[in-house]
C-alpha cells in the first residue's frame, strides 16, 4: 500500500479554489485533512516568503536603480552649472535658465515614460529633456573668451 | 519490500508540513520579489540622482574654471578683473587636483558609482573633500558656494515615491 492509497481511500474529495492553492498549485483530489494541513502550512510559508522577498528584492532593486539615477543626476548637475555660468555671462536669458531649471527637476526627469518597462535607461544622454539642454548648452558654450565675473 | 520503502514513506509523511511550507514559501517569495523589486529600483534611481547631482555641478564648474584659468595663465595675467593679485599657475594646479578628485567617481565622463559599501564610503569621502576645496575656490570665481548646494536641493529635493507618474 502506498501513501496515495491511504489518502484516497476516504469518500471525501475536495478541490480547493485556485486562490487557496499556495504551494504546488496542483488541483488533484485529496483528503480534506491533508488539504487542511497543506493550506495551513503553505499559507504560512507563502506569507513568510513574501515578507522575506520584500526585504531582499527592495534592496536588490535599490542597488540596481542607484547607478542609473546617479548618472542622470550627475549629468543634470553639469547642465545646470553650465546654464548658470552662461546666465552670468549673459549668453542666455533668465527665461531660458528658468525653463531648464524647471524641466530638469527630478519630478519631471524621472517620470516613468522616460524608462523602459524594467525602469532601465541605457544612456542618460538620450533622455529627451537631458539631450535638449545638453545640446542647448553646447551651442552656447564659448567660455574660452569669458571673464570670471 | 521493503522495510526501507516504508521508512521513506513514513518520513515523507512527517515532512509534509515542511514540504507544504516550503512550497508556499517559494511561491510567496516569487510574488514578493515582483512587487518589491521595481519599487526598490525607483527609490534607488531617486537616491542616486539626488546624491550625484551636486557632484555634476562641481564637475562642470571646475572644468569651466580650468579653461578660464588656463587662458589667464597663458596670457601671463597676474591680477584678476578687479585688480586683485592672483597666482594663476597655483590656482590651475589646485583646480586640476580638484578635477582629478571628482573624476574618481566618473568614467568616460559618466558617473560610475554603485551602492556597494566600498563605493558609498568612497563617495562620502570624495564629496567631503571636494566640498572643502570648493568652498575655498568659489570666491576666486565669484561663485557663491551656498547657491550651488541650494540649486541641488531645489532640483533634486525630496519627492513622493508612490505617485503614479513620478517618484
Amino acid at each position: 500500500m502506498t501513501l496515495d492509497d491511504i489518502w484516497l481511500s476516504d469518500d471525501e474529495e475536495y478541490k480547493p479554489a485556485v486562490s487557496e492553492n499556495y504551494g504546488s498549485g496542483e488541483n488533484g483530489p485529496v483528503h480534506v485533512d491533508l488539504l487542511f494541513l497543506k493550506r495551513k502550512h503553505a499559507k504560512q510559508g507563502y506569507l513568510d516568503g513574501i515578507s522575506k522577498a520584500k526585504e531582499e528584492s527592495l534592496q536588490q532593486g535599490f542597488d540596481e536603480g542607484y547607478p542609473i539615477g546617479a548618472r542622470i543626476g550627475a549629468r543634470i548637475g553639469e547642465i545646470l552649472a553650465q546654464m548658470k555660468t552662461l546666465l552670468r555671462v549673459s549668453k542666455i536669458t533668465a527665461k531660458e535658465y528658468d525653463s531648464a531649471f524647471y524641466e530638469l527637476n527630478i519630478k519631471k526627469v524621472l517620470q516613468t515614460d522616460y524608462f523602459d518597462s524594467k525602469l532601465d535607461m541605457l544612456d542618460e544622454r538620450k533622455h529627451p529633456i537631458i539631450r535638449k539642454w545638453m545640446e542647448f548648452c553646447e551651442s552656447k558654450m564659448d567660455l574660452q573668451s569669458q571673464s570670471y565675473e | 519490500m521493503p522495510c526501507e520503502q516504508k521508512d521513506i514513506d513514513f518520513d515523507s509523511l512527517l515532512n509534509l508540513e515542511n514540504q507544504y511550507y516550503q512550497e508556499g514559501f517559494l511561491e510567496g517569495q516569487l510574488e514578493g520579489s515582483k512587487q518589491q523589486f521595481l519599487e526598490g529600483k525607483q527609490i534607488g534611481i531617486q537616491t542616486g540622482f539626488q546624491r550625484l547631482l551636486v557632484l555634476g555641478q562641481y564637475k562642470a564648474l571646475v572644468a569651466i574654471w580650468i579653461k578660464q584659468t588656463q587662458q589667464k595663465n597663458d596670457a601671463g595675467a597676474t591680477t584678476d578683473d578687479k585688480g586683485k593679485p592672483r597666482q594663476y599657475s597655483k590656482i590651475l594646479q589646485s583646480l586640476t587636483e580638484l578635477q582629478m578628485l571628482i573624476d574618481t567617481l566618473f568614467e568616460n565622463g559618466r558617473a560610475q558609482v554603485t551602492n556597494s559599501d566600498s563605493d558609498v564610503e568612497k563617495y562620502d569621502n570624495v564629496l567631503k573633500r571636494v566640498r572643502t576645496k570648493m568652498r575655498s575656490v568659489c570666491p576666486i570665481f565669484g561663485e557663491n558656494y551656498n547657491d550651488i548646494e541650494e540649486i541641488a536641493m531645489k532640483v533634486g529635493g525630496t519627492i513622493q515615491t508612490e505617485q503614479k507618474d513620478e517618484w
